[in-house]
């Protein structure tokens, strides 16, 4: 698996759902997790993702799921956590 | 011997020594823990000293920091010998590595280390005599009392649960998911041992009852809410780590009685390894073996390169190993006949643990449910 995060966090991450789920199309503001669009594992899968992705760790703290409802929701988390950090 | 190309000379290193250690501390006398229905605590504190219980830990809170690989070696080497004393290394980096990601820095500072040494053994308490794979319905409570909870509800079938020090409880308020640790000699806590299981005899399974457990915020793990879809899964999956490469070992045992019986057995006058039939049956069983390893060793390179699709890897490295282990198990005993069929004979041992690898951390049906959703959309024709 190739992580490419020189384009926007929305691009990354809107790419990585898509891929995983294997969607032709994903609107930014879609609700992937009360759609039952995704298993059981990837609410850890996208976490790791993020962490990886963006040189980021996810803390007890970051747990909400607010943070991670849609591609906006996350990317916004993804900024907010790069900023907090320096990154 | 185990000796893979991807392997490091560190890790080629460490499972030599593990093997090493299996061979003389625990071969000769694992099948009399299966008896006597228990490993003895001298046992753990040994493997303890050798820096086994805590391999996986991190350095900074006393463990080895050892990679997924390494532990997965371990348990390879111990399983082959000893389901029973394997299933500890299971539930104590179940319990570990769940406080390590998702524990306060206290509960870290306060378990960890001793856990790393095998002074305090921890036992992972999910499943519930009406609840199983369906971690959604669990029944346990947590009900609140002022900042404080009260915690109520029985735990069957806990690995280790009669020997552990403490347990990391799973159960509900109303709707939200929630965990704590509490330790077993706390007030309410009642533990009943469960004896004469088909397999995993020597791993001390209990039905735990909790009664009005007074828990306090500082004993909670992670989120209320969020403890189903992360601290769960993370504790899971290296109990699946452990039980996937528990089940190479396992295998690996079955074709090593089974090679070595079709070679001194005579039928016919000849050894029954000249027979076509056998060789069909060790020829399938190291192709499987070898191809479990294969599956073990991709899922855990991946979690520690911290790939995403880790952990479904891992998903399918277990559902397959332990599977396989199981069809192992019953060729082994096919190839022996009656003699594999009576418990002189340690493949008799294999065949009832290898059952139960099928069946812990998410039945395999359940994980063809979890799989069978995730591949039906990866793999499906985009239009």
């Amino acid at each position: 698996m190739r992580i490419d995060t020189i384009s926007r966090p929305q691009d990354t991450i809107r790419q990585f759902i898509l891929d995983s789920v294997n969607l032709p199309d994903l609107d930014d503001d879609f609700d992937i997790f009360e759609t039952g669009i995704v298993n059981s594992l990837f609410a850890i899968e996208l976490m790791t993702f993020l962490e990886k992705a963006f040189n980021i760790k996810v803390t007890m703290d970051d747990l909400d799921m607010a943070n991670f409802k849609t591609v906006n929701t996350t990317a916004q988390f993804v900024l907010n956590k790069q900023g907090a950090s320096g990154v | 011997m185990f000796n893979h190309h991807l392997l490091t000379q560190q890790q080629k290193a460490d499972y030599k020594r593990f093997r090493e250690y299996v061979k003389e501390y625990v071969e000769p006398f694992a099948s009399e823990w299966d008896k006597q229905q228990g490993v003895p605590r001298s046992v753990i504190e040994k493997c303890a000293e050798a820096g086994f219980v805590g391999g996986i830990i991190p350095k900074e809170y006393g463990g080895g920091g050892w990679d997924t690989v390494t532990f997965g070696l371990l348990n390879e080497a111990f399983g082959a010998a000893s389901s029973s004393l394997c299933g500890l290394f299971t539930v104590q980096t179940m319990v570990a590595m769940t406080i390590s990601r998702w524990g306060s820095e206290e509960q870290k500072k306060q378990w960890l280390e001793p856990m790393a040494k095998g002074k305090v053994i921890g036992s992972f308490a999910m499943t519930e005599p009406k609840v199983g794979s369906d971690i959604q319905s669990i029944e346990t409570t947590f009900t609140p009392q002022g900042e404080n909870y009260l915690l109520n509800g029985t735990k069957r079938w806990i690995t280790y649960s009669g020997l552990a020090d403490i347990f990391l409880v799973f159960g509900k308020n109303e709707d939200k998911s929630m965990a704590c640790i509490i330790p077993s000699n706390a007030p309410g806590v009642k533990v009943i041992p469960i004896r004469d299981m088909l397999g995993f005899r020597g791993a001390y399974l209990s039905q735990l009852e909790f009664t009005d457990c007074l828990i306090t915020p500082s004993d909670l793990v992670g989120k209320p809410g969020l403890v189903i879809a992360y601290v769960a899964p993370y504790g899971l999956h290296y109990g699946r780590v452990s039980t996937a490469w528990s089940s190479t070992g396992l295998h690996r045992a079955c074709v090593e009685t089974a090679s070595s019986y079709a070679s001194e057995r005579r039928q016919f006058g000849e050894p029954i390894m000249e027979h076509g039939l056998i060789r069909e049956l060790l020829t399938d069983m190291v192709v499987e073996m070898e191809a479990a390893r294969s599956l073990c060793l991709s899922g855990s390179i991946a979690d520690d390169a911290h790939m995403p699709d880790a952990m479904e890897k891992i998903l399918m490295a277990k559902y397959y190993a332990s599977r396989a282990a199981s069809r192992a198990a019953a060729n082994t005993i096919q190839a022996m006949g009656a003699a594999g069929c009576h418990e002189e004979n340690r493949a008799a041992e294999y065949y009832r643990n290898a059952k139960i690898m099928e069946i812990i951390e998410g039945t395999n049906q359940v994980l063809q449910r979890v799989l069978g959703k995730s591949f039906a959309r990866k793999y499906k024709k985009k239009s």
